[in-house]
């Protein structure tokens, strides 16, 4: 069946064409108080907490201790193969993720954006940002800017982009499953750490 | 303790979603009542996670949780009742970005696009994240059967697939199994030592499913939402496979049924903040991919071609049925299955359906024919809790009684249902009637009451009331007496 002959299958069980299209409903008040709570108060402050209930460990350093911050996480890990986004804001972003991502002790990336309410970290995909980076290997570093924050979800989906990515992911904790007798197991499929780094 | 499932399941994991029709629930809920390890996983899980559902309600929303739901329910309602216009918007902008858009009629054509896409991609090993739409068109078996090794890549369905069972709820698919089922299933097939630590399990699987992945050319997905402005296609997962599933493999097709479009972002952000808050109580699945498109210029991941099947399968038909139109807002959150209280004793095997529970139950018939599940609609108490539960409003005790309506009309209930139906109706048209009737019940019930005034046995088809349950005899003077009485005491 062709995508049109789907069209007007749907247009006929509605009942035919309509002359206008019916507007969409008008923003809820109750949503919308919900949504701008989120942006009340220390960003940074509600964001590592959040970040932290949802079991991502998060650190917060100065722009010169980035280099540091992030040196010092992976050699306590014991990750020698890093693979580095381009977007990290290290001297060697970039490098090490061309490679077999699935042979990668650790992943270090930059974000879009990130989420206060619920701890999100807000990837985008492009060029020097493969998705693999933060997938396959156990180890996720993320480098969160501090103006990065926004409060809710609502206002990241809202923030305009220059080109809409192929892919944009959500990331909110480490890999998770509960469907062994619903007890709680990081480190599934995804990275079963994920430290962020907040820095500023 | 007594292990139960050993015992040779009757039923093959197909037979147990496509029963032979017409299916009455009665025979398996039979069975699911006398399994006691069915009933301390279902009852002990679903309870958890509604009370855990509660929780988050209130401390997310507060006194606005009744108004954002019902905002979320105007969104999907004006979404459906406009839906050729999004599925044409979604189909135009995902095409401009390079996704391919098929579209479905029913499981067959959809299962033939599928095959058609593997064929041509020369396809062979496949990795599937979730999806309640593939279970619905039988995806699995037609891949074998093509030549396609398929692995399900998400945990729950994982064991499921690897043990020969069906998925018994739409989020949590093997809550009816325990870990032991789990290490005997790893240990049986796949030559692991036996053990019964969540942990090892999960490692196990992940070695498993890492060798699965990095091998895959094809992915399979379904599509928790699909946002008609951008063209994109949205998954939530927690493990991380789906997230896999739409970066690694070279060809991805998502396959999701049309009601899942929402219009845009603003709408996208609603119903994201809803879903997983309502599933699972956390504020957003681990992973949220919205993937507008096949992989870009200059990137290293994300799949070459990318392909989308809207399928139909029946819901055309919904929506052209009024009455029903709100079945289609459901968002596959599973909260009605966690709160109905049939859904907990019985299980999801018992439905006879993939989409099993209060949800399932009335649209198992729609999709499948309302002939086809007799007794479907009476699997609930129509004690509202599916209703309270939904985070988009679905009115689901009426969308049953509809059900119940249509059988009757129907003439499908059997002649003393009918009698029942036709004394309960007379009596009830006038005072003398009603007061006739309940003398009748009153000297009736009392007479059988025990010493405690409860009625331990009914003869005829009173019966299997009391087989599992006393009732307790009405009282000596009915309430209109007592309250004629009370009402001529003066007030102070």
């Amino acid at each position: 069946m062709k995508v049109e002959d789907l069209v007007t299958r749907v247009r006929s069980a509605l009942g035919g064409r309509r002359e206008v299209a019916a507007p969409a409903p008008p923003v809820d008040a109750a949503w919308r108080t919900f949504s701008d709570a989120a942006a009340d108060g220390g960003l940074v402050e509600r964001f590592v907490a959040a970040a932290r209930a949802v079991g991502a460990e998060v650190e917060r350093c100065v722009a010169d201790g980035l280099g540091d911050a992030v040196a010092r996480v992976l050699s306590e890990a014991g990750a020698t193969r890093v693979g580095y986004g381009a977007d990290c804001g290290l001297a060697r972003a970039g490098t090490g993720s061309d490679g077999d991502p699935f042979e990668l002790h650790a992943g270090v990336t930059g974000v879009a954006a990130a989420i206060a309410r619920s701890g999100t970290i807000a990837l985008h995909s492009g060029p020097g940002r493969p998705g693999m980076l933060s997938t396959a290997p156990p180890l996720h570093v993320a480098v969160v800017r501090a103006e990065q924050i926004v409060g809710s979800l609502a206002d990241y989906l809202a923030t305009p982009v220059d080109a809409e990515p192929s892919a944009r992911v959500l990331v909110t904790g480490p890999s998770k499953t509960a469907d062994i007798e619903g007890i709680l197991i990081t480190g599934v499929h995804g990275p079963g750490r994920l430290v962020i780094i907040v820095v500023g | 303790m007594s292990r139960t499932d050993d015992a040779p399941r009757r039923e093959s994991a197909e037979e147990l979603l496509f029963p032979p029709l017409p299916h009455t629930v009665g025979e398996r809920a039979a069975r699911a009542l006398d399994d006691p390890q069915l009933q301390r996983f279902v009852n002990g899980a679903t309870r958890k996670k509604d009370d855990l559902r509660v929780q988050v309600r209130e401390a997310a929303f507060g006194a606005d949780a009744a108004a954002i739901r019902a905002y979320a329910g105007r969104i999907k309602r004006h979404t459906l009742d406009q839906l050729d216009v999004y599925l044409e918007r979604f189909a135009t902008a995902a095409s401009a970005r390079g996704t391919v858009v098929h579209a479905a009629a029913d499981a067959e054509e959809a299962r033939s696009i599928v095959l058609d896409i593997a064929a041509r991609a020369g396809a062979t090993r496949c990795v599937k994240s979730k999806s309640m739409v593939t279970e619905e068109i039988r995806l699995n078996a037609a891949l074998e059967r093509a030549g396609v090794t398929t692995v399900e890549t998400d945990l729950g369905e994982y064991i499921l697939q690897l043990d020969h069972d069906a998925p018994s709820h739409i989020v949590t698919p093997m809550i009816h199994k325990d870990r032991t089922a789990v290490g005997r299933a790893f240990s049986r097939e796949l030559g692991a030592d036996y053990t019964e630590d969540p942990e090892e399990l999960t490692a196990i699987a992940r070695r498993e499913l890492r060798a699965a992945f990095h091998g895959a050319d094809l992915a399979i997905t379904g599509g928790n939402f699909l946002v008609a402005e951008d063209g994109a296609v949205v998954i939530c997962t927690n493990e991380g496979n789906g997230r896999m599933c739409a970066t690694w493999p070279r060809v991805r097709i998502a396959v999701v049924g049309i009601e899942k479009l929402v219009p845009d972002k603003a709408a996208l952000a609603v119903m994201l903040d809803l879903l997983a808050r309502t599933s699972t109580g956390q504020p957003l699945t681990v992973y949220t991919s919205i993937v507008s498109g096949p992989r870009g210029e200059g990137e290293v991941d994300g799949p070459e071609e990318l392909h989308v099947v809207l399928l139909d399968n029946g819901r055309s038909d919904v929506l052209r049925d009024a009455e029903m139109r709100d079945a289609l807002r459901c968002i596959r959150c599973g909260a009605c299955l966690n709160a109905c209280p049939i859904y907990r004793k019985i299980g999801g095997h018992a439905y006879g359906a993939v989409y099993p529970g209060p949800i399932g139950a009335v649209l198992t018939p729609l999709l499948r024919g309302t002939a086809s599940y007799p007794d479907l609609p009476q699997a609930s108490s129509l004690c509202g809790a599916c209703h309270d539960a939904c985070p988009v409003d679905i009115d689901l005790p009426r969308l049953l009684v509809a059900h119940r309506r249509r059988h009757v009309a129907a003439r499908r209930i059997g002649w003393r249902e009918r009698l029942v139906h036709r004394l309960w109706a007379w009596g009830l048209r006038g005072r003398w009637r009603y007061r006739f009737g309940a003398w009748v019940m009153r000297r009736i019930l009392r007479r059988r009451a025990d010493a405690g005034g409860f009625v331990a046995r009914l003869p005829g088809p009173g019966r299997g009331w009391t087989e599992v349950r006393s009732l307790p005899a009405p009282a000596a003077t009915p309430f209109r007496a007592r309250w004629r009485k009370l009402s001529r005491r003066r007030p102070e």
